[in-house]
């Protein structure tokens, strides 16, 4: 596969504290990555690391296929970032402070009110920068990291501050750039549920390690595997012999008999049996398991 | 380096618009002249005790000079770079200058540059102050007449020259510091001292050691010493360069660029 991110081993220590152990992320082209992990798991002195921010102290990092170290210039000018907050000069309008990076990445003078438009601060005129709401702010920067038309889109937690109308409209935005422009998009959040409708592929990390790397279905297939049926009755010995009997395996936990989710026929099925057999089922109920829960469950487990 | 230097430049003389520091500079050109005319259109005698004076430009660009180059000047430069530096830090852009394709030296430099050429604007408004403060009075005073005496360019671009050059070091030590830290009250606080400190030392024999006292030990004690004005030029040089290269080393070597 064609990745337009790969690090290998890549290590950062602050002081005595291990911040990034052994990180090997894949992030094909084209695709947009969702990292996620919990607060100060790791995720923003990795960006850092990947835009050059940080020194890099083991490991390898390649954007689209060349070493970072070597291409510093040539990389970025292919990379649109917004790191934590946005870079944001405040006594300055957004087209000025547009015009600040322009000169930086010398992309044509259109570029300025095209990016306006699309993080949709076009009318903003004379009004600085700060005196800008926090939502008008992130677009801003994510207006900075458009302006020179990158491949690849490097942003840390972009819907921040946002409310929910902003989140959609920021998350149809970065959809509408993958799929229309083809531009890479690695988009970091301490929040599943924020990115799971953006992200095609994941990668989860907790105390520094990559705990999770893949597509999203491959997590979803997870989803499956974790979600189970859950039967109550008032002889649950009895009742899981005639799962058993019948074919499925079940086990008890505790008061209840906990098995793989079977199709809707077989549960139909399932409770016929039981009844005719002169056991009240009390409760039969599908528990699904979330994304989010497996996430939870993958960064609590002990590494 | 140099393919992107002069778009670099361009950006930071953008992000200097509107800055307390963009409008200290104009306002300091201006304040030295607006002193000496408001002086002038009160006490028109004094005007008139320096036309007759006979060397009326010169005496007027050192008095200029003198009010300039102990305080005003030194300050307006530990200020100026300090608050231009502290940009970055205050709108947290650090991180994305330092993300974009331009090399550490570019970064560096432009910043620097900026800084020489605030300084080339705040000493260009004093000279053009000065000719309102010499042109003014008259226009006020009928028996005041017009300053129409040859001007002493060579005078007042060698004079000029001198308090540039003697700024650098000073200018080139504040911007090392303030490169280097967050907080803005470290090199403010730094920098001040060293101008108060610099003021302490103009009378000792070795205070050409002091870069923030160049410019006001230019002023009262070159014309006396030959050899100070020498020890001025040299340790101008050195100085500059030494802050020059470590500013630009600790700045290359910082671990952390955000």
């Amino acid at each position: 596969m064609d990745y337009c991110i790969e690090t290998s081993g890549l290590y950062h220590q602050f002081r005595d504290q291990t911040v990034v152990e052994d990180v090997s992320l894949q992030v094909p082209t084209r695709s947009v990555y969702g990292f996620l992990g919990p607060n100060g798991a790791g995720k923003t002195t990795t960006l850092r690391l990947l835009t050059g921010l940080l020194r890099k102290q083991r490991g390898e990092i390649q954007l689209f296929g060349k070493e970072l170290e070597k291409n510093r210039a040539s990389l970025l000018q292919q990379t649109g970032t917004m790191i934590e907050s946005p870079s944001v000069y405040a006594h300055l309008t957004a087209i000025e402070n547009l015009q600040v990076w322009q000169s930086y990445f010398r992309c044509p003078d259109q570029r300025i009110p095209d990016v306006l438009q699309t993080v949709g601060l076009a009318n903003t005129g004379s009004k600085k920068a700060g005196q800008f709401s926090l939502g008008m702010k992130q677009r801003l920067g994510i207006a900075i990291a458009l302006l020179h038309q990158p491949s690849l889109l490097i942003l840390d937690e972009p819907t921040n501050g946002l409310d929910p109308e902003g989140i959609i409209e920021i998350r149809n935005l970065l959809q509408q750039l993958n799929q229309e422009e083809g531009i890479t998009i690695l988009v970091s959040s301490h929040l599943l549920s924020e990115i799971e409708k953006l992200v095609s592929h994941l990668g989860i990390i907790h105390q520094g390690r990559l705990l999770f790397q893949g597509r999203l279905e491959e997590l979803s297939q997870q989803q499956q595997k974790f979600s189970r049926l859950r039967i109550a009755t008032n002889d649950n010995e009895r009742a899981a012999t005639i799962i058993l009997q019948s074919g499925l395996s079940g086990q008890i936990e505790g008061e209840k008999i906990y098995l793989p989710i079977p199709s809707n026929e077989q549960i139909a099925q399932l409770n016929f049996q039981l009844t005719r057999a002169g056991i009240s089922v009390y409760e039969l109920q599908v528990n699904r398991v979330d994304l989010e829960t497996i996430f939870i469950d993958l960064i609590h487990q002990p590494i | 380096m140099s393919t992107l230097l002069l778009p670099a430049i361009s950006a930071e003389w953008i992000k200097r618009r509107r800055t307390f520091s963009h409008w200290m500079v104009i306002a300091g050109g201006f304040f030295i002249p607006s002193i000496i005319c408001i002086v002038f259109l009160c006490y028109p005698d004094r005007y008139q005790s320096l036309q007759q004076s006979g060397h009326f430009w010169e005496h007027l660009i050192r008095k200029a000079w003198n009010m300039f180059s102990f305080f005003f000047l030194p300050m307006g430069v530990v200020l100026a770079v300090s608050l231009i530096t502290q940009l970055e830090f205050r709108s947290v852009t650090w991180k994305q200058l330092q993300a974009t394709p331009a090399s550490y030296p570019t970064i560096f430099f432009s910043k620097l540059i900026v800084l020489l050429l605030m300084l080339l604007q705040l000493f260009l408004l004093l000279n053009f102050g000065l000719l309102i403060a010499a042109f003014l009075p008259p226009l006020f005073y009928t028996d005041l007449s017009f300053p129409w005496y040859p001007f002493p360019v060579q005078y007042l671009v060698a004079t000029n020259l001198h308090y540039y050059l003697f700024c650098i070091p000073l200018l080139l030590l504040q911007y090392l510091i303030s490169l280097q830290s967050r907080n803005f009250l470290i090199p403010i606080g730094t920098g001040l001292a060293l101008v108060v400190f610099g003021m302490f030392v103009l009378s000792w024999r070795y205070a050409y050691l002091i870069p923030p006292a160049y410019t006001a030990l230019y002023y009262i004690r070159s014309g006396q010493e030959q050899g100070l004005l020498k020890n001025l030029y040299l340790f101008s040089w050195i100085y500059s360069i030494i802050f020059l290269c470590s500013g630009y080393l600790l700045f290359v070597w910082k671990k952390d660029k955000s």
